[in-house]
């Protein structure tokens, strides 16, 4: 091996050491779950001040960057105890419109950073009164808040922007592994991650329900991708059995709208009869004509409850 | 596998000792570095493998044909390339546009429509195949041996987005009896200044850059302004950053790779600008599809339409659709503006001197004796030197005029003195120029673009949701990077060249944290990977 080869490799590892060290807290953070004595070795006194320059630390590095660190701690964000009846349903009476001016706020993942977030956003500002705040940043959802935490983001943007109503879009990167308050790890698909995904989507809701006037929570729409299939289907049906128990919460299911004969089709047709390739080819995105499609199919669900020109 | 991924460092971090232990071996070298590309093009599907294989296999026999039974195969070899290209890339174009006509003729146009994926780095190996087939066609290049070739074709540093290396170079890396031998400096300042423009200032840029594109409605004429600057600065930023760290994992498997970027934004006007921006693809252009089309050779106006055309078919490998047509046209048009600026500038400056000085002093292999006048310089282009091999009249003008440049008043400001008001103005022009065509590039289609640059006039939006000083500065800062980035990157590869290992371990581990903490904590996509 030449020494320069071998100079690279050392500088290479001890420095992957040193990073190792100087970031303990992400190290510990992610493997807490597999390893009880980190849990016994949080509790010294030196792991208590190791966190408490950590966290100094963090906030001079916010500073620099100007923004805050998005990331949460489970056990400390889901601190609500979920909502487990539905409404009761009441006297009937005319339910009262939406009317303008009326601000959206628009969040999720990918989905609502590309695509179909735009399009409901400029779909929306055509109507007059309507002002639009959107986020959506790709690669989130409900299920790693250690990764990013909507719950604490949402809050804040529902402080700083005051909107009436909330539109939300999560799901696509959900189907994976999830930590309960405690640090367990529930493997996807499990009845366990099943009820621990629920008292998400429930927390969530609940959390945010008595803040805006309305919540329309979008579901994901037929996917050509089978190891999606399963996902969507599951977190569709949980978003809409949670929607229910809140009497301001509506779940929109897109699931028909982008199949055909209910069947899994790339191009469909939009409102006037124009067929256009909907979903990119991954079988999960739209494509920039599917993101039209889903607003609109959305604008028209959001006009059942409003009163918009 | 993305290189910025732990995955990543660690898939490396094995094939780089194996690779330092074999590389003697030039036997054994060549075979596991192939089997490595094998390895990490399989991380993103078997199909894309089989395809990519079977692309190699094709081309080969074709180069092998195409060698013994003369042009028509050689013609085949490169129509059967770009149509490879065409079907993958602008398939879903197609079929929309084909979807349209139907619908437009009332013709029921629901049928089912097969799904394709675009195989990983496509536009980046087919152009590699196109040139080895022009080189090795025009007796530049001998046929290689398979292995070299399939080597060439899927090199893992350079197979996703670049740089497009020639065949040449590659293969006297391949086969020189010791391999590129890389300064430690050089890496470390790569990998650092890859890890700071991709991780830090692409990602920071991203929440500026890309959604006033997509909802120019919600943003004020100031935001859009601020919007298509921070574009500007992040493209530059994510993908000489990408460029950096390819260039820097080639260096260390022993190969060397010319700059991909030399701070194009400190041009002053197109034709400076595209010597310096993605200078791998801007040369291929020039090699295989400018010089084809006939150069300079055939006159004047022919020599800007072929400019306009190269452009276009820029635009066009870039992407489907009209966006990117309008893209590749404004530079092409801003091109034979540049063009026609700077040869009258030139002929100005060359009637001046005595072309037998100027011949002794800057070229003097250049032929004359088919001069009947004494020469009367402003006649070079297309006129004396047209019976001159092509590729040596281009370089000897080229070397010519710019000895010209460095001597009798260069285009670009020298770095001793003040930049004239002429040179700051060209500079600003190009730069705005460049930014307004980037316009086109990021926006998703043709209306889209053109309802961006409308905004910016009607907006009503009177709240800055993007417009900051820190935007501002760090906008500045990528600027600014592309007339000290040179000489800093310089000043960096001394310095950690010198410095011990003992004291470089922990600098480097310091430098790199700084670069994590100042890192975003989603990581928006590479741009290029898409093209």
């Amino acid at each position: 091996m030449f020494k320069k080869d071998l100079e690279i490799l050392v500088t290479a590892l001890c420095v992957v050491v040193l990073l190792f060290f100087a970031d303990f807290n992400s190290f510990t953070k992610t493997f807490s779950s597999i390893n009880s004595d980190l849990e016994n070795a949080k509790q010294s006194e030196f792991y208590k001040s190791y966190s408490n320059f950590k966290e100094s630390e963090n906030s001079f590095w916010a500073g620099v960057k100007g923004t805050k660190s998005n990331a949460g701690d489970v056990a400390n964000v889901l601190n609500e105890t979920p909502v487990t009846e539905a409404p009761q349903p009441k006297e009937p009476e005319q339910p009262q419109k939406l009317t303008a001016p009326l601000k959206f706020l628009l969040v999720g993942d990918s989905m609502m950073l590309v695509w179909f977030g735009p399009a409901l956003e400029n779909s929306l500002l055509k109507f007059n009164g309507v002002s639009v705040v959107r986020e959506g940043v790709y690669s989130t959802g409900l299920n790693r808040i250690d990764y990013y935490d909507w719950f604490t983001k949402t809050d804040e943007l529902i402080a700083k922007n005051k909107p009436d109503v909330l539109v939300i879009m999560f799901g696509g990167n959900d189907g994976q592994g999830m930590l309960d308050k405690n640090g367990k790890p529930h493997d996807f698909g499990t009845e366990s991650w099943k009820e621990i995904y629920h008292q998400r989507v429930n927390i969530y809701l609940s959390r945010f329900s008595p803040k805006v006037k309305k919540i329309y929570w979008v579901g994901h729409p037929i996917t050509g991708n089978e190891s999606f299939l399963n996902k969507f289907q599951t977190m569709n049906s949980i978003y809409q059995s949670e929607c229910a128990k809140f009497s301001n919460a509506v779940f929109i299911s897109t699931w028909e709208r982008f199949s055909v004969n209910g069947e899994y089709r790339q191009t469909i047709p939009d409102d006037d009869g124009l067929w256009q390739i909907a979903k990119s080819s991954d079988g999960v995105h739209v494509t920039e004509f599917g993101g039209k499609i889903m607003a609109n199919f959305v604008i028209k669900e959001i006009l059942k409850d409003a009163d918009l020109k | 596998m993305q290189f910025l991924t732990f995955q990543f460092f660690l898939f490396f971090l094995g094939i780089f000792v194996i690779a330092a232990l074999l590389k003697e071996n030039k036997k054994y070298y060549r075979h596991f570095l192939l089997a490595v590309s094998a390895v990490f093009y399989l991380f993103f599907g078997i199909k894309f493998f089989v395809i990519l294989l079977a692309n190699i296999c094709v081309n080969y026999l074709l180069l092998k044909y195409s060698e013994k039974l003369g042009k028509r195969v050689f013609i085949l070899s490169i129509i059967l390339n770009v149509v490879f290209l065409a079907v993958f890339k602008y398939y879903n174009f197609g079929i929309d546009t084909l979807l349209q006509v139907l619908n437009f003729l009332k013709i029921p146009a629901n049928f089912q429509v097969l799904r394709i994926l675009i195989p990983v780095g496509i536009s980046f190996y087919t152009f590699r195949n196109i040139s080895h087939l022009v080189d090795c066609h025009r007796k530049i290049l001998p046929v290689p041996s398979f292995i070299d070739y399939a080597n060439y074709i899927a090199f893992f540093p350079q197979i996703l987005s670049g740089p497009i290396a020639r065949a040449k170079e590659f293969y006297a890396n391949l086969n020189e009896p010791t391999l590129f031998q890389y300064s430690q400096g050089r890496i470390i300042t790569l990998i650092l200044s890859g890890l700071l423009k991709k991780y830090v200032i692409s990602s920071y840029l991203f929440d500026y850059a890309s959604t006033p594109f997509t909802t120019p409605m919600s943003y004020s004429s100031l935001d859009l302004i601020m919007a298509a600057f921070a574009y500007s600065a992040m493209i530059f930023v994510d993908f000489s950053g990408y460029s950096d760290f390819a260039i820097a994992i080639s260096n260390l498997l022993g190969f060397d790779v010319s700059p991909n970027f030399l701070s194009p934004y400190r041009s002053i006007g197109l034709k400076d600008f595209w010597n310096r921006w993605h200078i791998s693809l801007s040369s291929w252009l020039r090699d295989y599809v400018y010089i084809p089309l006939g150069g300079s050779r055939k006159g004047t106006n022919r020599k800007y339409l072929n400019i306009i055309l190269t452009m276009f078919i820029s635009g066009l490998w870039h992407g489907a659709g009209l966006n990117f047509v309008v893209w590749g046209l404004l530079h092409g048009i801003g091109s034979v503006v540049s063009h026609l600026l700077e040869d009258k500038n030139k002929k100005q400056t060359i009637s001046n001197l005595k072309f037998e000085e100027l011949n002794a002093q800057f070229c003097p292999t250049c032929v004359i004796e088919n001069n009947p006048l004494g020469v009367h310089t402003s006649r070079i282009p297309g006129g004396l030197f047209v019976d001159v091999d092509e590729t040596e009249f281009n370089r000897e003008v080229e070397n010519l005029l710019e000895n010209i440049d460095k001597n009798h008043g260069s285009t670009e400001p020298n770095e001793s003195k003040l930049p004239t008001i002429s040179q700051v103005l060209g500079w600003l022009a190009t730069f705005i120029f460049v930014t307004f065509a980037w316009i086109f590039f990021t926006s998703s289609s043709l209306s889209n673009a053109l309802s961006f640059i409308g905004s910016i006039f009607v907006s009503t939006v009177t709240e800055h949701k993007i417009f900051s000083l820190r935007l501002l500065f760090v906008i500045f800062i990528v600027v600014l990077f592309n007339f000290i980035g040179n000489k800093t990157f310089k000043l960096s590869i001394g310095f950690f060249d010198k410095l011990p290992l003992i004291l470089r371990i922990p600098l480097v581990a310091v430098l790199t944290y700084v670069i994590l903490q100042l890192g975003p904590e989603t990581m928006p996509p590479f741009i290029y990977f898409s093209f």
